[in-house]
Formats: C-alpha cells, sequence, structure tokens
C-alpha cells in the first residue's frame, strides 16, 4: 500500500474504484457527474447551441415558452433559452474562481495553522472561527457592495467567506496526522517543514479535499445566485441566474412563470449536481475511515 | 461543575467580545481599504459641491485617519450608537432601523427555524430507523434537494402555486393592509396574541406561511443528514444494545437515541442559525418582508456603506447572542460538559 | 428440563463481499444453576451465539435456523413483546465495553430504576429505592445512584451494568467477555461478583476468548472454532483430558506458574468464515490431521459421559 497519494492517483482511483464500480449509493455519483458535466459542456458550447444573441431584443416580450423560444422572452424581449445557456459561463466563471482562491489562501494558512500549532494557530483559528460563525451571504454581500458589481468582484467575495472552511477542515486534519509514524519518519530522515507539510501531510488530505471542494462549491454556486440576485454580481445586459430570476420576478404574479422557473432551476441543477457528488463522496471517505 | 452554571454563562459571554471584535474589524479593514470612495459612491458621478462632500465625509467619520476612525466607531457602537444613514434619507441614525426591522426578520427565522427543525428531526429520524431501506434513500434525496434548492426561486414557486394557481395565500407584506395592530414587541404573531386582535393573528400568521416554509424547508437539508447520521451512530452503540437486551420498550429506546442524537444537533444549530439569517436576506427580498433583509438590499442600490456596516455589527452581535445560547443549551443538556 | 437448550442454531452475516457463517450448526444444554463457558479466539462467533440467545444478531446478520429453548419455550418462535417481557426479566445480559454500555445522558439510578419500573410496574420512587438498595449489593454506595456514568470508572461501570442485569433475578446471565476491558484487580472482582449471583440459583452462559479464566469458575466449558462446537465438557474433562487438538492448542498457549512448559500458540490462522475449508474446519491448523479431516465434517460425539467432541481421531474409524 502507498502510504502517500498522489492527487493524480486519487483522481484515477477515484474515477475507476468508483463511478464505474458498483457499489451501493454509486447513482449518486453518477447522476452528480452527468450534471455538472452538461452544464460545463453548455457552457463551452454556448456559441453553438444558443440560437439568439443573448443581450438582444430578438422577439416580442413576455412570449410563452415555445417552438421558437423554448422557454420563452423575458420583458425586454430576450430569448430565455439563449440567456439560460450564456449564463451557465458566468456563474461557473465566479465559482471557480472562487474556489480557487479561497482553497489557495485556506489550504496553506490551515496547514501552517495546524502544523505549527502555538501563538499562530490560536490567533489564526480565533480569527477564522469568527468569520465562519458569521452568515456567510450576509458578509459576501458586504463586500460585494463595496466591491462594486462585477463578476470578478463577486468571486472575491465568495472567495473571502469560503476560507475559513478550508482553513478548519486542513487544519483539524493535520492536526490529526501530523503525529503519525510516517510523518515522524520524514522528520527523522531530515525532511524540512515545508517538505513535510507539501509532501507527506497534504497528499494525504486528497480525499477529504475532494469532498469539501464539492460541497463547498455547491454552497458557492448558490451564493454567488443569491448575490446576483440582489444585484451585486453583473450588470445589465450579462446572462446570469440570479440576476435573471429577480428580473422576471415581478410578472410572476402575472401568470408568467417561464422567466423565473428556467433560471432557479438551473442554479438548483448545478448545485444539486456537485451536493450530490459531494454526499456520495463523504459516504465514500467515511466508510474508507472506519475500515 | 464546580462554579455553577452562571459562571459558565459569564466567561461564555465574555468570549463574544473578542468574536465580536475580530468581525468588527474585518469589516472595517473591508469597508475602508478596498478600493472605491463611499461617498462618491453614495452621490455618483454628478458635481457635487466640494463642502457639500466635506460635509458628507464629515458625517460618514471619514474625514479622520483610518486608526482613529476605527476607535471612534468602535466607542460609539458601545454607547449604541450604529451612525446615521448617508443615502436618501441623509442622516437618520442607523439604529431607528434596527428597531424598526429587526422584529420582523426575528418573527420569520423564529418560525423558520422551528419548521426547519422539526422537519429536520421527523425525515432525520425517519430515514434513520428506516436505515437502507428505499425510505432512507429518499430522505438522503430530500435532504439534498432541500439543501440545494435556491431561495428565491422556491420562495417564488410556492408564491406562484399558493397565490396565484390556489390564490390561498398572501405572497408579500406581514399584514393585510386594511387591518391596524397597535405593536408592542414588534412581531405582529405576538402582538396580535397581547391585543387579542384575532383578525391581525390569522392575517400574520397567513403571511408568515409561505416565507417561514420556504426558509424552512431549504434550511431543514442539513439537519435531515445530520440527524439521520448521528441516530444512525447511535442506535448501532451498545447502550442502546444494552436497552434493548433490558427489555425496554422500543419506543423509549428510540426516545433515548434521540436525546443523544440531539446533542450534536444542538452544536450546529448556531451554525444554522447564522445561514438561516443569510437565508432571510433572500427570503425576505422575495417576498417584500419588511424586515433587515431588505433594508440591507435598500442601503445596497444606495451604496449607503454606513447602514450596511451598522448592520453587520448588529448582525455580529445577534449571532455571537445565538452562540451563547445554543453553548448554554447544550451546557444544561449534556451532563459530560464541565462547568 | 434443561433451563437453556440451543439446537442447531445457525446464524449467518449477508455481507456485501459474501455470506459469513459466523454460528453453524451449534447445539449446546445449560441446565439450572450451571456456569457454561464458551471459550474461542475472536470471530470464532462465540459472541455472536451470545447474540443470538438474546435476537440481538446486528445486521446484517440473521438467525439462519434452530431453535433456543428456554425452561421449555422457544425463543426464537415468540412474538416481540413476548419476548421483550423475558428480556431483562428472565435473561440478564452484560457486554464487553462498560464505558460505552450505559447512557452517558441518563444518571445510573434511573437506568436501574428503569428495570423495576418496566418490568415489575411501580412507581419511580420506590423503583429508585430499590436501585439504590441494589447497588450495595454490587459493592457501591447508594449514592451512586445520582452519578452520570462518565463520572465512573470503568469498573464501577461494569458494576452498575451487573446489578442492572441481575436487578430481577433472572434464570440466566449471559457475560460477554465482562473482564475483558477492565484491569487485572477489577476483573477478578466482578469474577466475584458474578459467582456470587451464581451461589443464588443464576445460570451462566460465559463467554471468553481466554481458557484459564473460563477454567477457573465453570462447570462446564464449550470450546468453538470457526463457528462450530469442537468440544463441550465438565472443566475437569475438558481441561485434563482435552480431546480435541484446538482445546490442546489452546491449553498450551496458557502459561503454567508451576510447570517447566513453554508457551505454543497454534500456527496459522483462523478460516475466512465465508469461504471455510472443507472437512474439518481446523484441519489446515492440525498437527494430528488425517486424509478424513479435509474430506468430511466430523460429527459432535460423546467420548465419556458428559464429554463431546466433534474430531475424527476420536470417532470410531480414527481411534
Amino acid at each position: 500500500m502507498r502510504i502517500v497519494d498522489r492527487p493524480v492517483d486519487v483522481l484515477r482511483s477515484f474515477l475507476r474504484g468508483y463511478l464505474l464500480a458498483r457499489v451501493p449509493g454509486v447513482w449518486m455519483l453518477r447522476v452528480g457527474f452527468g450534471i455538472v458535466l452538461s452544464i460545463i459542456l453548455m457552457a463551452i458550447l454556448a456559441p453553438i447551441i444558443s440560437p439568439y444573441d443573448p443581450a438582444r431584443r430578438v422577439d416580442e416580450p413576455y412570449l410563452p415558452p415555445s417552438w421558437k423560444h423554448p422557454m420563452g422572452t423575458n420583458r425586454i424581449g430576450q430569448d430565455v433559452y439563449s440567456r439560460i445557456v450564456w449564463g451557465s459561463r458566468i456563474i461557473l466563471y465566479v465559482v471557480f474562481l472562487a474556489t480557487a482562491l479561497s482553497m489557495s489562501i485556506g489550504i496553506p494558512l490551515g496547514l501552517i495553522s495546524g502544523y505549527y500549532g502555538g501563538r499562530i494557530d490560536r490567533v489564526l483559528s480565533m480569527v477564522m472561527d469568527s468569520m465562519y460563525a458569521f452568515p456567510a451571504l450576509i458578509l459576501a454581500i458586504a463586500i460585494a457592495a463595496v466591491l462594486g458589481p462585477s463578476p470578478s468582484n463577486t468571486a472575491i467575495a465568495i472567495a473571502f467567506v469560503y476560507i475559513p472552511t478550508y482553513f478548519r477542515m486542513i487544519r483539524g486534519q493535520t492536526l490529526a496526522i501530523k503525529n503519525s509514524l510516517y510523518v515522524e519518519a520524514a522528520h527523522a530522515l531530515g525532511a524540512p517543514d515545508k517538505t513535510v507539510m507539501a509532501k507527506y501531510i497534504l497528499p494525504n488530505l486528497s480525499h477529504t479535499i475532494l469532498v469539501v471542494f464539492t460541497l463547498s462549491v455547491a454552497d458557492s454556486i448558490l451564493t454567488e445566485a443569491g448575490l446576483s440576485y440582489l444585484g451585486l454580481s453583473v450588470t445589465v445586459p450579462t446572462p446570469d441566474w440570479g440576476y435573471d430570476l429577480r428580473a422576471g420576478q415581478p410578472f410572476l404574479l402575472d401568470g408568467m412563470w417561464w422567466m423565473v422557473f428556467f433560471p432557479g432551476l438551473m442554479v438548483m441543477l448545478l448545485a444539486m449536481g456537485f451536493a450530490l457528488i459531494g454526499e456520495a463522496l463523504s459516504e465514500r471517505v467515511s466508510l474508507a475511515q472506519t475500515r | 461543575m464546580a462554579r455553577g452554571l452562571g459562571y459558565y454563562i459569564f466567561v461564555r459571554a465574555l468570549m463574544i467580545i473578542p468574536t465580536i471584535l475580530i468581525l468588527y474589524t474585518i469589516v472595517f479593514i473591508l469597508l475602508r481599504l478596498l478600493p472605491g470612495d463611499p461617498i462618491l459612491a453614495v452621490v455618483g458621478t454628478r458635481n457635487i459641491p466640494p463642502e457639500q462632500l466635506e460635509n458628507l465625509r464629515h458625517m460618514a467619520g471619514l474625514d479622520k485617519p483610518p486608526y482613529i476612525q476605527y476607535f471612534d466607531y468602535l466607542w460609539r457602537l458601545l454607547h449604541g450608537d450604529f451612525g446615521v444613514t448617508l443615502a436618501i434619507p441623509m442622516g437618520t441614525p442607523v439604529k431607528n432601523y434596527i428597531f424598526s426591522r429587526f422584529p420582523a426578520t426575528l418573527e420569520l427565522t423564529i418560525f423558520g427555524f422551528t419548521i426547519s427543525v422539526i422537519l429536520g428531526l421527523l425525515t432525520g429520524t425517519v430515514a434513520a430507523v428506516k436505515r437502507g431501506s428505499a425510505v432512507d434513500t429518499g430522505m438522503r434525496l430530500y435532504s439534498i434537494i432541500a439543501y440545494t434548492l435556491f431561495i428565491p426561486w422556491f420562495g417564488l414557486l410556492l408564491q406562484y402555486f399558493f397565490g396565484l394557481v390556489l390564490g390561498v395565500l398572501p405572497t408579500s407584506g406581514r399584514l393585510d393592509p386594511d387591518i391596524s395592530l397597535k405593536t408592542i414587541t414588534g412581531l405582529y404573531v405576538l402582538d396580535s396574541i397581547l391585543t387579542g386582535n384575532i383578525d391581525a393573528l390569522i392575517s400574520s400568521l397567513a403571511h408568515l406561511v409561505l416565507p417561514s416554509l420556504t426558509l424552512g424547508i431549504v434550511l431543514s437539508g442539513a439537519y435531515t443528514r445530520l440527524v439521520r447520521n448521528n441516530l444512525v451512530d447511535i442506535l448501532s452503540m451498545d447502550f442502546i444494545r444494552s436497552y434493548r437486551a433490558r427489555g425496554i420498550r422500543d419506543w423509549k429506546i428510540t426516545i433515548y437515541a434521540l436525546k443523544n442524537a440531539f446533542i450534536p444537533v444542538i452544536t450546529l444549530m448556531g451554525l444554522q442559525f447564522a445561514i438561516l439569517l443569510g437565508g432571510a436576506i433572500l427570503t425576505e427580498t422575495t417576498f417584500s418582508w419588511p424586515g433587515m433583509g431588505t433594508f440591507i438590499v435598500d442601503r445596497i442600490d444606495y451604496r449607503d456603506y454606513n447602514s450596511i456596516q451598522g448592520m453587520i455589527i448588529f448582525f455580529a452581535f445577534f449571532v455571537s447572542l445565538i452562540s451563547l445560547v445554543v453553548d448554554v443549551i447544550y451546557a444544561l443538556l449534556d451532563p459530560r460538559v464541565k462547568y | 428440563m434443561p433451563l437453556l437448550e440451543i439446537d442447531g442454531l445457525r446464524i449467518y452475516y449477508y455481507t456485501l463481499s459474501g455470506i459469513v457463517k459466523a454460528v453453524d450448526n451449534v447445539s449446546l444444554v445449560i441446565g439450572e444453576n450451571e456456569w457454561v463457558s464458551i471459550v474461542g479466539e475472536s470471530g470464532c462467533g462465540k459472541s455472536t451465539l451470545a447474540y443470538g440467545v438474546v435476537r440481538l444478531v446486528p445486521p446484517p446478520g440473521r438467525i439462519v435456523s434452530g431453535r433456543i429453548m428456554f425452561r421449555g419455550r422457544n425463543l426464537l418462535s415468540m412474538d416481540r413483546e413476548e419476548f421483550r417481557s423475558i428480556l431483562g426479566r428472565e435473561i440478564g445480559m452484560v457486554f464487553q465495553d462498560p464505558m460505552t454500555s450505559l447512557d452517558p445522558l441518563r444518571r445510573v439510578g434511573d437506568q436501574v430504576a428503569e428495570m423495576f419500573t418496566t418490568h415489575l410496574g411501580i412507581d419511580r420512587g420506590e423503583a429508585l429505592e430499590k436501585a439504590g438498595e441494589l447497588l450495595e449489593v454490587v459493592g457501591l454506595s447508594r449514592d451512586y445512584i445520582n452519578y452520570y456514568p462518565h463520572q465512573l470508572s470503568g469498573g464501577q461501570r461494569q458494576r452498575i451494568s451487573i446489578a442492572i442485569a441481575m436487578s430481577l433475578k433472572p434464570k440466566l446471565l449471559i457475560a460477554d467477555e465482562p473482564t475483558t476491558a477492565l484491569d487485572v484487580i477489577v476483573q477478578d472482582t466482578i469474577m466475584d461478583l458474578i459467582e456470587g449471583f451464581k451461589r443464588e440459583g443464576t445460570s451462566i452462559l460465559f463467554i471468553t476468548h481466554d481458557l484459564a479464566l473460563a477454567a477457573e469458575r465453570s462447570d462446564k466449558i464449550a470450546v468453538m472454532y470457526a463457528g462450530k462446537l469442537v468440544e463441550f465438557g465438565t472443566v475437569d474433562q475438558v481441561v485434563d483430558n482435552p480431546q480435541h487438538p484446538y482445546t490442546m492448542g489452546l491449553l498450551h498457549s496458557v502459561p503454567d506458574l508451576w510447570g517447566p512448559r513453554r508457551i505454543e500458540s497454534i500456527p496459522g490462522y483462523p478460516p475466512d468464515l465465508r469461504d471455510p475449508p472443507p472437512g474439518c474446519r481446523f484441519h489446515p491448523r492440525c498437527r494430528f490431521r488425517i486424509d478424513m479431516c479435509s474430506r468430511e465434517e466430523p460429527e459432535l460425539i460423546e467420548v465419556e459421559e458428559g464429554h463431546y467432541v466433534a474430531c475424527w481421531l476420536r470417532s470410531s474409524g480414527g481411534g
């Protein structure tokens, strides 16, 4: 058995040993993957699969779904389906940028805090715990409001509020394994702290990181949609699910459901895709740990 | 155990102070040091006489160096002064808005919270007891779907169905406009009970149904998952098996197991409450609920960052208070916690 | 009529990787006021057998077939409610780990008193009174009724578990390695306690991996190997005149203070119960194996009065 897994190995074993394996609960993973991959594909193929320019008036406003406009048109006369397709780009961009940012700050800080302990750990933990206890959406609202509406700014706001999630998880796991035999063996061989952290501790956290990653992406998707619903993410006429939902809200109770229904459905599907993957993985990881 | 509960609460209450200080510092740094001039943000690109700009800066306390601003604002906070609004209506104490808006948010969160806990306990218990069955899978799916529901979308679907299609429930506001209610606490349900106003009670409850269901169902997903996983763990524990071997009745064993499974759930409640407040902002906007959330969103449109800062500090205080209460409940329920 | 008669009991675990035959066609008799110990390595099915008697085999385990007659009634065919009223009242059980077998959130007194309120229907005050008396019987002070489990040591907790199991003076006490988690001195006092109840008329079904411990106080010993009963008899018969090679092996792995004997362990490992070896399950590890052993399964036969063994060497053909 290898003691240290490389991330590549984790991914490979995960794909081979799980996605294709016949184990209970694998359907969750497959459905989740299916949803996420289709939406990513949708974003990539947006120019090909969208029939209209998402930012232009292309027909009469308020048209219900039809063959010509499968999801109807909105109050300006834009094609809702085309906006949904292009909108996937914004939310994916924001969420992945945000996740990359919070991981690249939260994970090293968590490693350092858990590994060295002492005063630096106490200070960092206290700051992170305070942030963690605070409503993420409200903090993100404040930051986004100051930065002004743009997808990159939204990503920064979201990144900020998910740093503690990664920090806490990495710190806890580092504490748990830093005294294990193979880490001590690495010390005994004279490996410097940086090497121990990067080569011996971090790779062993990859399963946990994968779980936290999927679950926090699911969460960030809802946060992004929330921020843009409140008008804090994009400016008109950029297509964006959360914003489009808000724009369609005033017409809902006149019976025009399509402007609200489709964007919101997409938000939920995307979040659900990641949540399903995360749920299936966490079950798998906790099973592996109890064995 | 030695010093008693009072001492425990006191010490735990002291721990709120650093939490709030840290959050205050973070918010302060973010709001002052991030690019963008808040005053210019308020007035926009219009040409404004310099003296009026200076006046605005003074009102916002922005005419002093940052470190003085930091302690200045902190000092005023200690006296319950959250600053004044910077945008229309200009110069109103933020405190006034907190007083008028907070009860609405509190009422919504109390109902939403209760619904989420009850739903979570029910679904989680059913899933754990029927572990491995189709019911269990169903409940796990429920948990995921509920968790990933986008609040505005779900709220609007409920509005569409119950407000438009069935036409049985109000979709916005807290009270029918033609009903008058004397407010005492600002919690309309409580006020109508206190004043014996049946019409207002029915109306305020009817207005609460959809928003609190939206919030409650979305937030219940996390409880379902936690209750299920805890209960599954507990049910496989030795002491449950011991209970069975002693011939204790099944329903009693379930209650003992639930009590044990509930302990970690209490810890989650503090965090959940914070998420609930975030969700409340979206819920309020979706249902035009006149609470803190709609106020913040309003202020964002004006870029009135003084109000935003005040509100966030208030939220920080409120969240800390909730986590204190949760900790005390935890200590009371679990004899293993020493205080 | 014997107190407990286990007849042809089979308990299988239906795991994803195969069916584990943890208890495979085991028959055993326990008389009135008799102490029977079941001895075997971990994983031999001895604990599963004990759980089977109280119908608490954890999933994915299931009782597949067999009868368990207790005072003339089949425990396995009773409905849940009838069986529940017997559990605790006529059959008491003590588990291995005292640290986890009490409810951490309830006072000790309440957990003891619950036996009286549940099975005798008396009110709580009276039940607590009786609980206090009972704690004194097991050597604890009456004040312990107000303690929570986490405030007690392992030995104290095990006393309480025994107090609860014995609260209604059951005819049978099943003890699943009740001393394994405790240190040696505490072990002894717990054994004394159990022996005291035996003197008052209770039969004991004692599960242990420790043959020496079993030999000390039992009337009879049953040796299990890989889900099978391989030898059964009085302590004298089994210890002084072991007939099964596995029992001999177990005896050799016990240090003898007065003899020059070396400790010898049995070579090899117990088999995988999903796919046990054909014939006698012990044959791959047996020094005396003959052709027959790997071909056909030996039956339990009586070699002297009350002394049973399942080994081809002792069967008519073997010699």
